[in-house]
């Protein structure tokens, strides 16, 4: 017990009421003296037992005439207790009477008290402190801070410790230091209209940033004493920016870490993601390009580090989840969900099957069917060759062996004139027919020059 | 409920009352009376008992008188102690106990009165004047006491509460009220000292209290008496709370359903977090949260009576910007033919989502200005169909671009089979080719002159070669054929 949360009320009281008594009982005390001197002589050989019950009865006696004062100083407080029970609705009369008695002349003892950590009041909410305010005592770890109120107005911004509560100055708002991390489905629609959803991943926590006095911006540093540096600008901007819903909602009030995540990071991540088709959304990245979830998550950060200074947060981290084809509907959802997945999966499947054809080609199996195709090819020569020959030996009536070479070689050069064959014609085929030309004397030239 | 066991509940019945006799006031001196009247009676007796001894029995009295002093103050201060704890706590004993003591007193009186002893006037005087003192000693506290019963940061205003102190104990004061943050208005205002209004007996005012989130608009049915707070307001003959005033940002969500130019209904979600306007004032510490008088005035003025289905009622300063909100949107929406609104195949420029936003933003916030409210910041989120199939047509579309895109794909893979086939007859006509030139070559080593005859017979022959080696080729080539290659090789021959 120490002392020190005794002396002011002590010194209060004594000075106070000790002394409105203490005259009371002296002034009559001095009259009953008066009174029986009047009456008796004074005995003063009286000694031992009869001089207590003297001092004794002289001690009643005033204390008899100055009854109206005591009876006073009891019907003050109780009056006043009776009108500060009804006006602050406190549990009883004793509440009521310890409080303001609490007010008039200060604390008794260390409480009452609140125990303020993890954000929130942990011991002490249904005390007077409470609900009155102060004076009381304050326990306030260092991952908490918190914004007073008194007399109707914001009055300060308390840190770790054990800051006292003045009179009627109450706890207003309660801001956790602690890093935020949220996770959150932003429901938005792709730049065609697609409904989509996407999860955002927000690490953020009470601005530590200051100007210094050159005008630079600077971060307070972490220690043991004040694991989680706040600025009080940051933590009154996060304490009067929450917003006040509709009383009928499940969440009627939105705190600062609410406003972080539904006011500016849904926003802006809606907005970011109405600039996107959907295809680029999921899409694989170009080689020299960024994954477009990459640089929507750059973009979410930068807007955000910017946006959430007004609440008096920080940004951390952002991440951002899987981009799908979401509506907000259940039975929608999945129609657009079914409708989606399979047309992922039939794309994969043409990839696969054109992948496929290509790969067949250096197969063992399609060197079968390459074989058939070298078959059909030179099924179509021999024909090509054979009517060539034949409407020679029709048109000219008698077999003449050199037209008939000569129209054999020509047929050949037209074949490998095939602008598709010819892409494929080994030079040496090629010189080979040149050669065979010349052998059998031919005049004629390319197809072209005959042309 | 929570089941405690005899060591917990013992626990808890200590901490509240011998545990925590030295937390409370009356707890607190009444032990150190006790420890006081014991350590007077310990200094007393051994002094009685001395002084004769030492010869020093002509200090005796005044040593009474004085002990007596003490005695008395102690004890008076007991009386207190205890007639406040039993009042607070035992009010039937406690007017046995003040009904005794008044008796008492009362006796004291009534002795001299009648005239008893050496001194009757004086004596009677002497409880008369008492009497006086204790009045006095009464009024004087409650004059001081009343500085403290209201969270008010001056004593300016003592009078007042003093006065209302007094009007209460006479039961004739107006009413006080506390404004609590509770959800629906009509909780937020509690009748904390019930009281008449029109009360004509009273002298002193009402009031009302507010934290430094909240002010009141306050009328007394006759003359609109203005936005007041927050803190302690004073109300005077039939004020009365019009309706209270949240300072903080309101934030108000709601689903708007909106035709598009071209008839297409979309429902989409606005917000708008407004405030009372404060003239850009920001919250510091030293002052309640910021709002300006005038624009508190036009916002409850501007609370309208709401007709539905034959019933009224008012709507609240906050419900306005919803409406107007409302409206607005759908007037901005019907510009729109309801391709526009997403812009697919826009090139670039702001989304028409994010413009509809800032055209939304401003006109409400226009629209809201004269009537004293600051819109902080308005927005919508997605432009959805109202008909939600809209959305499975439009990932149907979305599904068509990709089957082109597969065709595309697929069509790759027949192309690249048909190079292959053209490799095939290439490679065919080359082995053809170089067959011959090998043969020719073998002729040109072994010095036979190439005839046209020799060459010819050659050819066909590499083609009958041709066919034997490729069985399959037989099946392939046509009948035709083979018989006019079989006709040449036999012309050839002939």
């Amino acid at each position: 017990m120490s002392l020190k949360w005794y002396k002011d009320n002590l010194k209060r009281t004594l000075l106070t009421l000790g002394v409105i008594l203490l005259v009371a009982v002296a002034l009559g005390l001095a009259a009953e003296v008066w009174l029986r001197s009047a009456e008796t002589a004074p005995e003063p050989d009286q000694a031992g037992l009869a001089s207590i019950q003297a001092m004794l009865s002289l001690a009643l006696a005033s204390v008899r005439i100055v009854l109206p004062v005591v009876g006073a100083l009891v019907a003050v407080p109780l009056l006043a207790s009776r009108l500060f029970y009804k006006l602050h609705a406190t549990k009883d009369l004793k509440e009521a009477h310890d409080s303001l008695n609490r007010i008039v002349f200060g604390k008794l003892g260390f409480g009452p008290y609140l125990l303020v950590k993890e954000g929130k009041i942990a011991s002490g909410e249904d005390t007077p402190a409470r609900r009155i305010g102060g004076p009381a005592s304050l326990v306030v770890y260092n991952d908490t801070a918190i914004v007073t109120e008194q007399y109707g107005r914001l009055k300060r911004v308390l840190g770790a410790g054990f800051p006292q509560l003045e009179r009627f100055e109450k706890v207003w708002e309660i801001i956790d230091l602690r890093p935020q991390h949220w996770v959150y489905e932003v429901f938005a629609l792709t730049k065609e209209g697609i409904p989509i959803s996407c999860e955002a991943d927000i690490l953020f926590k009470i601005d530590d940033r200051f100007q210094d006095a050159e005008g630079r911006e600077q971060t307070k540093t972490p220690t043991s004493e004040a694991p989680y540096p706040y600025t009080e600008e940051a933590v009154l901007r996060a304490a009067t920016s929450k917003w006040i819903r509709e009383p009928d909602r499940e969440d009627p009030r939105i705190a600062w870490t609410g406003r972080v995540v539904i006011g500016s990071v849904e926003g802006l991540l809606r907005n970011i993601l109405a600039e996107y088709r959907l295809d680029w959304l999921i899409a694989p990245p170009q080689p020299d390009q960024k994954h477009p979830r990459e640089e929507i998550r750059q973009r979410l950060e930068e807007g955000l580090q910017d946006g959430v200074r007004s609440v008096g947060a920080k940004i951390l981290n952002v991440e951002i989840g899987a981009i799908e084809v979401k509506a907000r509907d259940k039975e929608i959802a999945q129609q657009l969900s079914d409708i989606v997945s399979k047309q992922w999966v039939e794309a994969w499947h043409a990839d696969w099957e054109a992948r496929a054809l290509a790969s067949r080609v250096e197969g063992e199996a399609e060197l079968l069917r390459m074989d058939m195709a070298r078959i059909q090819a030179q099924a179509e020569m021999v024909v090509t060759l054979t009517d060539a020959l034949q409407s020679t030996v029709v048109s000219q009536g008698a077999i003449e062996p050199y037209i008939l070479a000569l129209r054999f070689v020509e047929a050949l050069r037209w074949m490998s004139y095939n602008t598709y064959t010819r892409e494929f014609m080994p030079p040496e085929a090629m010189r080979t027919l040149r050669q065979l030309q010349a052998l059998l004397g031919a005049e004629a030239g390319t197809p072209a020059e005959q042309r | 409920m929570e089941v405690q066991s005899p060591q917990e509940r013992f626990a808890k019945y200590s901490r509240e009352t011998i545990g925590g006799i030295l937390h409370r006031p009356i707890g607190c001196y009444t032990l150190l009376l006790v420890l006081a009247l014991i350590g007077l009676f310990a200094l007393h007796v051994p002094l009685t008992t001395l002084l004769p001894r030492l010869n020093l029995t002509e200090f005796l009295p005044v040593l009474n008188i004085l002990f007596a002093a003490l005695f008395g103050w102690v004890l008076a201060g007991l009386g207190v102690c205890l007639l406040l704890y039993l009042w607070l706590k035992f009010k039937p004993a406690a007017v046995v106990v003040t009904l005794m003591l008044a008796i008492l007193w009362g006796a004291g009186l009534a002795r001299h009165v009648r005239g008893e002893g050496t001194l009757p006037i004086a004596g009677a005087v002497i409880f008369l004047l008492s009497l006086v003192a204790g009045g006095a000693v009464f009024l004087r506290g409650l004059y001081v006491v009343s500085g403290f019963l209201l969270p008010l940061p001056s004593k300016g205003h003592r009078d007042k509460v003093f006065s209302f102190l007094r009007d209460y104990i006479s039961h004739v004061n107006f009413p006080a009220y506390v404004v609590v943050d509770e959800l629906h208005e009509e909780d937020k205002v509690e009748e904390r000292v019930p009281g008449n209004p029109f009360s004509r007996l009273t002298t002193s005012p009402g009031f009302i209290l507010t934290g430094c989130d909240h002010a009141v608009a306050i009328s007394d049915g006759l003359k609109f008496k203005g936005a007041k707070g927050p803190g302690v307001i004073f109300t005077g003959f039939s004020d009365q709370i019009v309706r209270t005033i949240d300072l903080r940002p309101q934030l108000r969500a709601f689903h708007v359903e909106a035709l598009t130019k071209d008839g297409i209904k979309i429902r989409v979600l606005a917000f708008t977090p407004f405030k009372i306007d404060a003239r850009g004032r920001q919250s510091r510490l030293g002052e309640p949260l910021p709002y300006n008088k005038g624009a508190a005035f036009r916002a409850i003025h501007a609370q309208k009576m709401e007709h539905e289905g034959g019933e009224k009622k008012q709507c609240s300063w906050d419900d306005l910007p919803r409406m107007i909100a409302k409206r607005t949107l759908q007037n901005i929406i019907s510009e729109y033919n309801f391709d526009d609104l997403y812009g697919p195949y826009q090139p670039g420029g702001k989304p028409p989502r994010k413009v509809i936003a800032g055209r939304f933003y401003e006109q409400v916030a226009a629209e809201l200005e004269p009537l004293g409210i600051q819109l902080i910041g308005a927005g919508i989120s997605d432009l959805e169909p109202a008909d939600p199939q809209v959305y499975v047509e439009r990932v149907r579309s979305w599904q068509a671009d990709w089957a082109r895109k597969i065709m595309l794909k697929q069509a790759e893979g027949q192309a690249e089979w048909l190079r292959m086939v053209e490799r095939a007859r290439a490679e065919a006509q080359a082995d053809l080719i170089l067959n011959l030139g090998r043969q020719l070559e073998e002729l040109s080593t072994a010095r036979t002159e190439l005839r046209p005859e020799v060459a010819l017979n050659l050819l066909v022959s590499i083609l009958d070669e041709l066919m034997r080696q490729q069985p399959t080729l037989g099946r392939l080539v046509p009948g035709e054929t083979l018989q006019a290659l079989l006709g040449i090789r036999k012309a050839i021959t002939e």
